[in-house]
């Protein structure tokens, strides 16, 4: 590749040289103030970090680093007094006032993905951002959270983000570039040649930023690309499920791969909850191709290929379409007979992946039953793309670049040399372009193929606004000044290029807080503490805030929340998908490193995806019955030949897949990234085309007989008849409430070779719930139990080893014949530590490192731990997890700011588990001593609970009537894992209720007891 | 000398039918000089052979191995090996379990078999207690180094710290490092006690001065006087008592670390008895396994007889029918009880898990081919019987890999995992070996390997038999098993 890059080289050096002018001797690109030896110019091209900190986050350099340290030791023995380098420390001379030693502050902003941003707060520690959760007050997050902005906070520590400004290959600096663009962009006459290729772009002030660049260079050309976009010419429907009595979705992943999908989930939980209230349990009717969180909660998921969607959906529609096969119509009698019986109480979803036609239809359906209004707003997009947001616009990029028409293009949060559908040759377009500018977080394909690259300011370290998908309008504050001083936003760099090099991202943005939207100070302080700008609530639907809407949606207000500027059109009437036989290939984002930017984020490649549980990969994804016609084993390779296209990949088998399909997911396969996702997966945007962007049939397959290892952290998939998870009807439960209470084995307590009289728990009694009516899968606990509380990430030939580190998990395990579809059910069950009562962890520890507390924790000592393993054999849970090897990185100086202080970290050698947060525990403990009062109920919330978009997961005092979680244990859905080993863990589960329409009969009830 | 007359005493007519009359527990022609010379000669007189270099120098070379195991593992982390969650203990364990088993010989056939009186334990006891000594040894480093921080691996040693913490007595490993340390204590002290008369006759008969003040030095002042073989005799026997108890109390606790546990297929009452028969079955099979080539290379067949392996062969059948009644009854008592996660533990264990073929492979080498050893021709003949022995020490390995793999399905399908091993975990455990195999080596070479004095002692017993009524007579020769 490198030679490659060679043959493409602009002679920018000299022509720098040319502006330059008066230093015709300088030889090295740089820049006039490196010339001169100006201190600031060495320290942006050479030290993002303190003197000598740099080295240690090259490992290579590291031990160069060690080599350098040998020999001051050695001379600092020889003499023995060498002076101390003069740097002071100082106090605070005046203590800030909000700031209080060893006390974390939140900040409220939010992150933006795909155009749409999430409502967060942050958690900081003395100017250290360690952990995003989301923010209560916030009306598209109501404190749930989803993975992607988790994982934000990794993203900006990763010290494998770009750190410099490049040109050509070599090291430069931001005035050459601001030089270079005055010459080759602002100087050319309308801007004829120049082109800017974006993502999907929610926040106004860069919309206004874009405008002006437009309306400055009316001949240059803006082109939006999102390789897994969100249509913006059609309008966008916004769910309010808490007005759902019948949600069916159509391939919509709605409640965690969707924009929006954390308030969803919310609303949609709320409606399950047999506790408070049994009587507006909602139902979900899931049709999908390939499996994902929404399916594995639904009430009926009926596994349907993405072409067979439209016909289901003209069922649903009452219109007379291509024949269904008996389950699909059985589903469709059934969902069509609920959604007729809702009285608008319901809603029909569809996701982006399917076609115009299916979403007007669906529009349609919600029209004809009423749901528009109640459960569902169709309002106009609020990202900017052009063309639509579909895919066409790289390919008239590309097709203008070959013909010569553009000289210049400039690429920021886009990676086309990676991502680019495969029928579009963008390489050769890209090396028709004489002067290529990438701006990403990462020196990626796109920068490599580029002359310049501008590191990214992440999005936690600058000013921007957005609008979330509920059209909350939010302002992003920085957490933490720029990590590196060479990156730069966007907005900075549309201001170079609009001519306005002096502004900073702030004083645009205050500009356009006071000026376009006409706010004021005292709103403007305000919306940074909330987050969000609550005035421009009163203008958009709010599924969550809503409560006593019908159908009365104030229009959007320009003045107060800012809409798009485009106009949306009428909804493009687009043929329905035709299959032309052979295989349907789907593709999808990764539900964990979405399109591929989260490719080298460690968290993220380490999350057990969802339904498949594969880590650090992806796979061509099918059922078992087409895996046993095509005689494939996990991992065996095979081509997939499509539209004249190829890509080869393993596959893995994934139960409840449709038949005759198979998905892949992006993300994977990437040339050019970090030390993370370096050789992780295979690339799937090559199959890709501009028409069929998200599936297509008449694919093929072949067997290449190659075999690739996959990693899942679950390799079982059957419960093997065990009642570890159960689940019944609603209306079993209705008429038999003892009925999850008999699945128990052995009903007798307390017999015990030790003495559990020991322990009365007459203070506090620290107890949790897991609702599995309400767990969707969709991983936002493990990540944050991953910040929270400082997990290591292992990498896949460790994880393969069966050693994964996260303490909270989620299992899941398949019912029914994995051979046939129609029986096929998914159970999630998250599992964190049980904290049993008589735990037996606790009695084989030979060095008493794992204690238990007077309220019922059982205490993990890691200083005293020496690693006998013993405390988890003896766990029936298998929550424990050992550091077999040194998983902490302790050098690198990014991972050191990004850790929770409150939370040990862990060496080698060490036994580790979940701790119910004990370090919140103990915070409250200290304020309620303060306080002189008892802890208050439902006062401490844990990472994972507090992260849970469903709020499945309830923790507190057991003791204290009032709390939550002592009121859920008190219902009939109550059950203990595993209680007949007499264990009494703290934490059990809540029975998952299915909520069955009486003419499909569920397909098998998971553990059933009375063996 | 004048004992060339023993040969009638010991006439077929007095042995039992069952007892070929081959079998005597030593040859005719031995004298007290012959004795004391063939086996000191060995220490003292004999040129350190070729074979001896070789096979020290390989050993040797293998204790390279271990060091270098050990220390890339002190570097690393147990994550060097295949071990994982939820098979926390792998190899490591395994080995420590099947060491300390090997080691079970030597304390059987000295302590045991001294007080039931049986003479043929004489020209095997020595030999017995240092590979006991040298098993444990290697035994002991295991769950030293499995420990994810053995650096700290004193916290389990009660002792007043300054920390205040004691260790958890509930905890069976803790149990294991009483019983183990006790076990290497006494096990040291008897067969150093044992030593005691043969060093000071080795004293006595090297010529060399260093080797003089060598043996002499650790005699303690031995002079063979009445007072002393008096205080010897009661000091032996004490010792011998006190180890008794140990044969069965060690394995019964190593096998407590599962029994204790709340794991399907560990959960079990039947392990304390079947691990102990286990450790006397490998530890009987080890000792046959270096006895049978060292008997052949040093020329001591006449003090290693037909009769000692005959006896070991029948002492190995017997324990290796204990063992299969435990498979047996762990198997049923599995199925009778109903308990669902115990039937399914021994579902996998025998049919449906990864690991099943080891399940076979150990019946066959600990229940199937041992059967062989009903024939006589297997028992004295040397290869086959050396053959068995080994198939008997792989077995016995087998059978702790089967329990400890156990830990691969247990009560949460989500958990079930595999274990491999790695090369860092075979190469400790051969590295274990070249630790065994050179301390064997050095003993041999610079110990009496044989009791001289019992043997002699022996001698004047076959040749006076019947003389005095406690001492080793016919009456114990009827003993034999």
């Amino acid at each position: 590749m490198k030679e490659k890059n060679t043959s493409f080289e602009l002679p920018i050096a000299s022509e720098a040289g040319e502006v330059q002018g008066a230093t015709p001797a300088k030889k090295h690109w740089r820049s006039l103030a490196d010339l001169a030896g100006a201190p600031s110019s060495r320290d942006l091209t050479e030290h993002e970090f303190p003197e000598g900190a740099d080295q240690l986050l090259d490992p290579v350099s590291r031990r160069g680093f060690m080599k350098v340290m040998g020999a001051s030791f050695a001379l600092a023995g020889l003499s023995a007094c060498v002076r101390q380098p003069d740097e002071k420390i100082i106090p605070y001379v005046k203590q800030p006032e909000e700031i209080v030693p060893g006390k974390p502050l939140f900040f409220a902003t939010s992150a933006t993905l795909g155009g749409f941003s999430t409502g967060l707060l942050v958690e900081s520690h003395d100017g250290r951002p360690t952990r995003v959760a989301g923010n209560t007050e916030h009306p598209g997050s109501l404190g749930g959270v989803d993975v992607f902005s988790q994982a934000e906070i990794l993203q900006m520590y990763d010290p494998d983000r770009s750190q410099k400004i490049i040109a050509n290959g070599e090291n430069s600096g931001w005035t050459d570039f601001v030089e270079d663009m005055n010459r080759r962009v602002t100087t050319v006459p309308g801007g004829n040649g120049v082109a800017l290729l974006l993502g999907a772009i929610g926040s106004p002030l860069l919309r206004k930023s874009i405008e002006t660049f437009k309306s400055s260079y009316p001949e240059a050309r803006v082109y939006s690309y999102e390789p897994t976009p969100i249509a913006s010419s059609r309008e966008i429907a916004r769910l309010n499920l808490k007005e759902a009595d019948v949600i069916v979705a159509l391939d919509a992943d709605i409640l965690s791969g969707m924009p929006g999908s954390v308030a969803n989930a919310k609303a949609f939980a709320g409606r399950r909850d047999p506790e408070s209230a049994p009587e507006t349990h909602n139902r979900l009717y899931v049709a999908e191709p390939n499996p994902t969180a929404t399916g594995s909660i639904a009430d009926h998921r009926l596994a349907a290929r993405s072409t067979d969607i439209y016909a289901i959906a003209q069922a649903l529609a009452g219109q007379s379409g291509a024949a269904l096969s008996e389950s699909a119509a059985a589903w469709v009698a059934a969902a069509s007979d609920d959604l007729r019986k809702s009285n608008g109480r319901a809603v029909v979803t569809v996701g982006e992946s399917q076609p115009e036609s299916v979403h007007a239809l669906v529009r349609t359906i919600n029209e004809s039953i009423g749901a528009i209004g109640s459960a569902v707003e169709y309002v106009p997009s609020t990202i900017s793309m052009t063309n639509g947001g579909g895919l066409g616009d790289l390919k008239e990029l590309a097709e203008a670049a070959t013909r010569g028409e553009i000289t210049t293009l400039i690429v920021s949060g886009s990676n086309p040399m990676y991502d680019a559908p495969g029928d579009i040759d963008f390489k050769s377009a890209m090396e028709a372009i004489p002067l290529r500018v990438h701006h990403g977080l990462y020196y990626d394909e796109t920068a490599f193929w580029s002359h310049w690259h501008i590191p990214a300011t992440h999005q936690f370290e600058m000013w921007s606004d957005g609008v979330d998908a509920f059209g909350t309008y939010g302002i992003n504050q920085p957490l933490i000044a720029p990590l590196y001083e060479s990156t730069r936003s966007l907005g900075q760099i549309m201001s170079v290029l609009n001519g306005e090099s002096a502004a900073k991202d702030y004083d645009l943005l205050q500009a356009y807080w006071s000026e376009d939207l006409g706010r004021d100070e005292k709103a403007w302080r305000k919306a940074l503490h909330d987050g969000f700008d609550s005035t421009s609530l009163a203008a958009a639907p709010v599924p969550a805030r809503q409560t006593e809407s019908s159908g009365e949606v104030a229009e959007t207000d320009d003045a107060t929340s800012p809409a798009p500027t485009a106009v949306t059109p009428p909804v493009v009437e687009s043929a329905p998908p035709t299959d032309s036989g052979g295989i349907e290939v789907n593709f999808r984002p990764d539900p964990t490193i979405f399109d591929g930017r989260y490719n080298n984020n460690g968290w993220l490649q380490e999350l057990p995806k969802p339904i498949t549980k594969l880590v650090w990969d992806n796979a061509v994804l099918m059922n078992a019955k087409m895996a046993l016609d095509n005689e494939l084993e996990n991992g065996d390779v095979v081509r997939i030949d499509f539209e004249g296209r190829s890509v080869e990949g393993p596959i893995w088998i994934t139960p409840g897949h449709a038949d005759n399909a198979v998905t892949l997911h992006f993300g994977y396969g990437r040339e050019r990234t970090g030390r993370v996702g370096e050789e992780t997966g295979f690339n799937v945007y090559p199959l890709r085309s501009t028409d069929s962007p998200w599936f297509g049939t008449g694919a093929s397959m072949t067997k290449t007989g190659d075999s690739h290892l996959l990693v899942s952290t679950q390799d079982h998939w059957s419960l093997e008849g065990r009642n570890l998870y159960r689940q019944v009807t609603l209306e079993e439960m209705r008429s038999h409430p003892e009925v999850i209470e008999e699945m128990e084995h052995i009903h007798e307590d307390n017999l015990s070779f030790y003495s559990s009289a020991d322990w009365e728990y007459n203070g506090y009694a620290w107890g949790m719930t897991i609702d599995l009516n309400r767990c969707t899968s969709c991983n936002a606990c493990v990540i944050a139990c991953q910040s929270e509380n400082n997990i290591p990430v292992i990498g896949k030939s460790e994880v393969a080893n069966g050693r994964e580190m996260h303490w909270i998990r989620i299992d899941r395990y398949f019912g029914g014949d994995p051979m046939d579809n129609d029986s096929v059910e998914i159970f999630n069950q998250p599992v964190p530590c049980m904290q049993c009562e008589q735990a037996p962890c606790e009695v084989v520890c030979p060095v008493a490192a794992t204690v238990h507390s007077s309220e019922g924790l059982n205490d993990m000592v890691y200083n005293r731990c020496v690693g006998t393993r013993y405390c988890s054999n003896n766990c029936p849970y298998k929550v424990r997890r050992f550091n077999f090897l040194q998983y902490v990185d302790e050098d690198t100086e990014q991972y050191k700011l990004m850790r929770n202080p409150d939370v040990s970290v862990r060496t080698r050698g060490v036994m580790e588990k979940c701790t119910y947060c004990v370090q919140r525990i103990n915070s409250a403990r200290i304020d309620a001593k303060i306080a002189g009062e008892q802890i208050p109920a439902n006062s401490i919330v844990t990472a994972c609970q507090q992260a849970c978009p469903t709020d499945a997961i309830a923790f507190g005092d057991i003791n204290n009537p009032e709390s939550q979680v002592a009121q859920l244990k008190a219902s009939p859905r109550n059950y203990g894992m595993l209680k007949e080993l007499n264990t009494r863990p703290r934490t059990t589960y809540l029975a998952r209720m299915r909520n069955t329409h009486e003419s499909l009969k569920p397909a098998e009830d998971a553990g059933e007891g009375h063996h | 000398m004048a004992d060339y007359d023993r040969h009638e005493h010991f006439s077929d007519a007095e042995l039992p039918s069952y007892v070929d009359p081959d079998y005597k527990v030593m040859a005719d022609d031995l004298t007290y000089r012959s004795v004391t010379e063939k086996i000191t000669d060995i220490v003292l007189k004999l040129k350190t052979s070729k074979g001896w270099w070789i096979g020290f120098s390989l050993s040797f070379l293998v204790l390279q191995l271990l060091v270098i195991n050990i220390v890339y593992l002190l570097i690393k982390g147990p994550g060097i090996w295949g071990v994982n969650i939820p098979v926390a203990w792998g190899f490591a364990i395994i080995n420590f379990v099947w060491w300390i088993g090997i080691g079970h010989a030597g304390t059987l056939i000295s302590a045991i078999l001294l007080l039931v009186q049986q003479d043929w334990r004489t020209s095997i006891n020595r030999f017995a207690e240092a590979l006991t000594v040298f098993a444990v040894m290697c035994a002991g480093l295991f769950p030293l180094l499995h420990v994810g921080r053995p650096w700290l691996a004193y916290w389990m040693l009660p002792y007043p710290s300054t920390m205040g913490m004691w260790p958890q007595f509930r905890s069976p490993l803790l149990w294991d490092v009483f019983a183990i340390s006790t076990y290497l204590t006494v096990s040291v002290l008897f067969w150093y006690l044992g030593l005691i008369p043969d060093l000071a006759t080795l004293r006595d008969r090297a010529v060399e001065k260093g080797k003089k003040l060598a043996y002499g030095f650790f005699a303690l002042g031995w002079r063979g006087s009445a007072r002393h073989w008096d205080r010897y005799t009661t000091a032996y026997l004490i010792l011998a008592g006190l180890s008794t108890p140990l044969v069965l109390s060690v394995h019964s606790i190593v096998s407590l670390d599962f029994a204790v546990s709340n794991l399907p297929g560990w959960h079990t009452t039947i392990f304390p008895p079947y691990f102990v028969a286990g450790a006397v079955y490998s530890g009987f099979a080890m000792v046959l396994t270096f006895l049978i080539p060292v008997r052949n290379i040093f020329g001591l067949h006449e003090v290693l007889t037909p009769r000692h392996l005959n006896n070991m062969s029948k002492v190995m059948l017997a324990m290796g029918l204990f063992v299969t009644f435990g498979y047996a009854m762990e198997a049923f008592y599995a199925f009778y009880s109903g308990a669902q996660y115990e039937i399914q533990a021994f579902q996998n264990r025998m049919f449906e898990g990864p690991y099943w073929w080891s399940y076979w492979a150990l019946i066959l080498c600990n229940f199937v081919i041992p059967q062989l050893l009903w024939f006589k021709r297997f028992r004295v003949s040397l290869l086959p019987l050396w053959i068995i022995s080994i198939v008997i020490n792989i077995g016995m390995w087998l059978e702790r890999y089967v329990i400890v793999i156990t830990l691969s399905r247990d009560f949460l399908p989500s958990s079930w995992d595999t274990y491999s091993p790695t090369i860092w975990d075979w190469g400790i455990y051969i590295g274990t070996f070249g630790l065994f195999m050179t301390l064997t080596f050095l003993f041999i070479r610079f110990l009496p390997m044989i009791n001289v004095f019992e043997v002699r002692e022996l001698l004047h017993h076959v040749s006076h038999h019947e003389h005095d009524n406690d001492g080793h007579g016919a009456d114990a020769q009827r003993a034999d098993l």
